[in-house]
């Protein structure tokens, strides 16, 4: 029992202490010294007075972090952290998929294949660490358009797009399905390119790393990746939202505005969304945004609404109608969410 | 799974080792005389010499074993002289290995000057080896494999992949030295009435019956008397006869105990099981070595406790929790060893694959293979006869790792005829093969309590995925 509540604990405290979690102590302080000097930007642009005091009111305001949606975010990443402890044993790992696939490549081509001596070991490290980091962020693409276009996985989704607030911490309001189905297929892109490379390079296969962390993570997380999930408006131009996916393109995503509708799916990198037409880009002007969906009420923030809902719309979309007896417990307005997003 | 609870004992055993062992009575010599009635004239209940004389007659065969010659009649020479050090008694045989190697001095050069009238094949484990066909007992395997090893030049089978020195030098090592201590010594001659404590173990001896049941179980394992006062890097320096020390001197410092100059076979010299368990050692992650050397001390310690008289029920009790660190010490050792040479197998493959494919020669590829696969082989048959019958596990390491490597043109020996020839079929594919080590390293380290995993051709899997992070996040976007 004591295990137990020893490892609830951990899963808790864990992600402010692991460099490889959104919400790392350190990335969190990047992030606000990054806010801290946008806002004083913004003061100075428009002519006001920078009053660092208001600044810190501003970021620090009661009506983002003690908000009913941002509560309602806090309460999901406890319960959440519970669900995934009490899932985690029943996934495959990467370690065990990547074995699986790393073996079956000796029957694909009857033995071991190296691919040695002639390439040196940072050529190795830099190809396996873009092509890690590439795969990654085009399969975290797809998902997330999936779970937005398909309706029977929008239901789950919806649970992230009903804040209405945005902090930090929203980046943990997703329903257990959807955890689940991230967590699928981060195990399954990183070992079909895990397996690959160690089969064909063997022990030159390294990633390159700063403080234990994937590079390309790393530098995402500390560059601001916080402030996606923040009212703090930081575009990096139409030249570079081009390439990669800016704070602010990420709360156009997240406006209920059906000018923002289904735009920027990416994670990193927005080349996906502009391959499929789905980018979205600013500028420095902030634009006008709400967050959330439309039709809802305030039940979407209520902990029982966030966690079963979600199957009752299931079911109904599965059966295509809804069983009298959940008519009594599914609120009126929200029996069509999935089509009024 | 149960292999697993080897962990338990071997965890322990750093505890189990009492301070005292490194203190005083660290070296294992010198135990009092505690048999009520002895009237000889020995000052010490310690003896273990026909132990070191086993652990010469069998690296003696091992270079035998390499002079193999297809020239028939000097063959049936170097056949007999193997079986001489194998199954006879005969005096006046000469120390073949370990011999003097520069500085590097050893004071006995005829195997009756450490002990006579000994031989191999009595104390070989006398159960059926199911690793091999022929259902041959233990000792009729290795008389088998000299019978080749002596027909075939440098003891090396090209046409079947045997490897005969080290098929049984790695085998001999668990059917007699393994098999004698952890099934015989520390098993059934540590019940009650087996050789009791208020008797001598003979009439006239200086020893009692437990004494010098312990005694030989700690010869069989062939450690330095004063092994607790070394590191694993120098016991593994003294079994190279300096050839891996900085300065060869060094390992005759370290081996030399009482600075007489020369090495005494019968004390100061490391042998296979405590060779092994020292190298695996030297890197640091394990501590079987002084796991063992600790346990077989404090053990003593008990027995001499009990002063001549009949162990109590739980000086019994103790001296078995002593036998079983040793016994699941010893067996990681050879679950190491197996695991470290399944690697070594798969790389020599894979090399013998590269090549085969640049149209480079493979035949000093293939004589690696063909070692480290006798290697791989040995030590897995050497797994299978411990105190405990390994049941399913044996059956499973056995069908992966085969009767015979898989050769370059596909082919491998499945059985042996009533003449004793082999028959050979088309074995399973080379990417096949290769997946059967890598399947049997992840089963050896699921099954027994080892961590040191040389050769692990899954590390890199392991430690990349862990530099990725964990799936089970419920972050995304």
């Amino acid at each position: 029992m004591f295990e137990i509540i020893d490892d609830y604990i951990n899963q808790i405290w864990e992600p402010l202490i692991n460099p490889q979690k959104r919400i790392f102590i350190g990335y969190l302080a990047s992030s606000f010294f990054l806010a801290f000097f946008i806002i004083i930007f913004q003061f100075r642009s428009s002519n006001k007075t920078v009053d660092i005091r208001k600044i810190l009111m501003m970021l620090f305001s009661r009506r983002i972090w003690l908000s009913t949606s941002s509560f309602a975010d806090y309460k999901i990443l406890l319960i959440s952290r519970f669900i995934i402890l009490s899932i985690a044993p029943f996934l495959l790992s990467t370690v065990a998929l990547t074995t699986i696939i790393f073996e079956w490549l000796h029957i694909v081509f009857d033995g071991r294949i190296y691919i040695t001596g002639s390439i040196p070991d940072w050529a190795v490290a830099v190809v396996f660490s873009v092509s890690m980091f590439l795969v990654d962020d085009w399969t975290k693409y797809i998902i997330h358009k999936a779970l937005h276009r398909v309706p029977l996985l929008w239901c789950f989704h919806k649970v992230h797009h009903t804040a209405e607030v945005l902090t930090p911490f929203t980046v943990y309001r997703t329903h257990p399905v959807e955890a689940i189905i991230f967590a699928i297929r981060s195990v399954i892109s990183k070992s079909i390119v895990l397996a690959i490379f160690v089969y064909f390079f063997g022990s030159q296969v390294e990633l390159l790393t700063v403080v234990s962390v994937s590079i390309f993570l790393f530098f995402f997380n500390l560059l601001g990746s916080n402030l996606r999930h923040s009212h703090v408006w930081l575009s990096y131009g139409e030249k570079f939202e081009k390439w990669l996916i800016s704070p602010a393109q990420h709360q156009i995503h997240h406006s209920l505005l059906i000018e923002h509708r289904d735009q920027n799916f990416g994670a990193v990198l927005s080349i996906w969304d502009r391959i499929n037409g789905s980018l979205y880009v600013t500028t420095r002007r902030k634009e006008r945004i709400i967050f959330g969906i439309s039709g809802t009420s305030k039940k979407v923030h209520k902990i029982q609404h966030i966690f079963l809902y979600p199957f009752l719309e299931f079911y109904q979309i599965f059966t295509g109608g809804i069983r009298p007896s959940f008519k009594k417990i599914i609120p009126k307005q929200n029996t069509q969410l999935f089509k009024v997003k | 799974m149960s292999r697993i609870v080897g962990v338990g004992a071997i965890a322990l055993a750093g505890s189990l080792i009492s301070g005292s062992a490194y203190s005083d009575g660290h070296v294992y010599s010198g135990f009092p005389v505690t048999v009520k009635g002895y009237e000889g004239s020995k000052n010490t209940s310690v003896s273990y010499t026909g132990q070191i004389a086993r652990h010469v007659l069998h690296d003696s065969i091992k270079v035998l074993a390499s002079q193999g010659t297809e020239n028939t009649k000097s063959s049936t020479v170097i056949e007999d002289k193997m079986l001489s050090y194998f199954s006879s008694s005969e005096k006046g045989r000469e120390i073949i290995a370990p011999k003097s190697k520069g500085v590097f001095i050893i004071k006995q050069e005829k195997v009756d000057d450490i002990s006579g009238g000994k031989n191999l094949s009595g104390k070989t484990y006398s159960g059926q080896i199911a690793g091999m066909p022929g259902n041959m007992t233990g000792a009729e395997l290795v008389e088998f494999w000299i019978n080749k090893a002596s027909r075939v030049n440098g003891g090396v089978d090209i046409h079947t992949g045997y490897n005969y020195p080290q098929l049984i030098s790695k085998f001999v090592m668990g059917a007699v030295s393994y098999n004698q201590a952890v099934d015989n010594y520390l098993d059934e001659k540590l019940t009650a009435e087996n050789k009791p404590n208020d008797k001598p173990y003979k009439d006239g001896a200086a020893y009692t019956g437990k004494e010098h049941s312990w005694d030989e179980a700690f010869g069989y394992f062939g450690a330095p008397a004063h092994t607790m006062a070394l590191t694993a890097k120098q016991v593994y320096e003294i079994a190279k006869l300096g050839s891996k020390s900085k300065d060869p001197a060094d390992a005759l410092k370290y081996a030399d105990h009482n600075n007489d100059g020369v090495v005494d076979l019968k004390t100061e010299m490391v042998f296979g099981p405590a060779y092994y368990a020292a190298s695996f050692d030297k890197g640091g992650k394990t501590s079987y070595l002084h796991n063992i050397m600790g346990a077989y001390l404090d053990g003593r310690k008990v027995i001499i406790a009990a002063d001549g008289n009949k162990l109590s029920d739980e000086q019994r009790s103790e001296l078995i929790d002593y036998a079983s660190t040793i016994s699941s010490n010893w067996e990681a050792v050879l679950a190491e060893a197996t695991f470290k040479y399944a690697g070594s197998v798969y790389k020599d493959m894979a090399a013998i694959q590269k090549a085969l494919d640049t149209g480079e020669s493979i035949s000093k590829i293939s004589l690696n293979y063909y070692k480290h696969w006798g290697e791989l082989k040995g030590f897995s048959l050497s797994l299978q006869v411990g105190k405990d019958n390994l049941g399913g596990i044996a059956a499973r390491i056995n069908r992966l790792i085969g009767y015979g490597p898989l050769l370059p043109n596909l082919s491998q020996v499945v059985d042996i005829d009533s003449k004793g020839a082999y028959q050979k079929d088309q074995g399973s594919s080379w990417g096949e093969y290769m997946l059967h080590m890598l399947k049997l390293q992840k089963l050896l380290a699921a099954e027994f309590p080892i961590s040191v995993l040389s050769n692990n051709m899954m590390e890199d899997i392991s430690s990349l995925a862990g530099s990725l992070g964990d799936g089970a996040s419920a972050e995304n976007d």
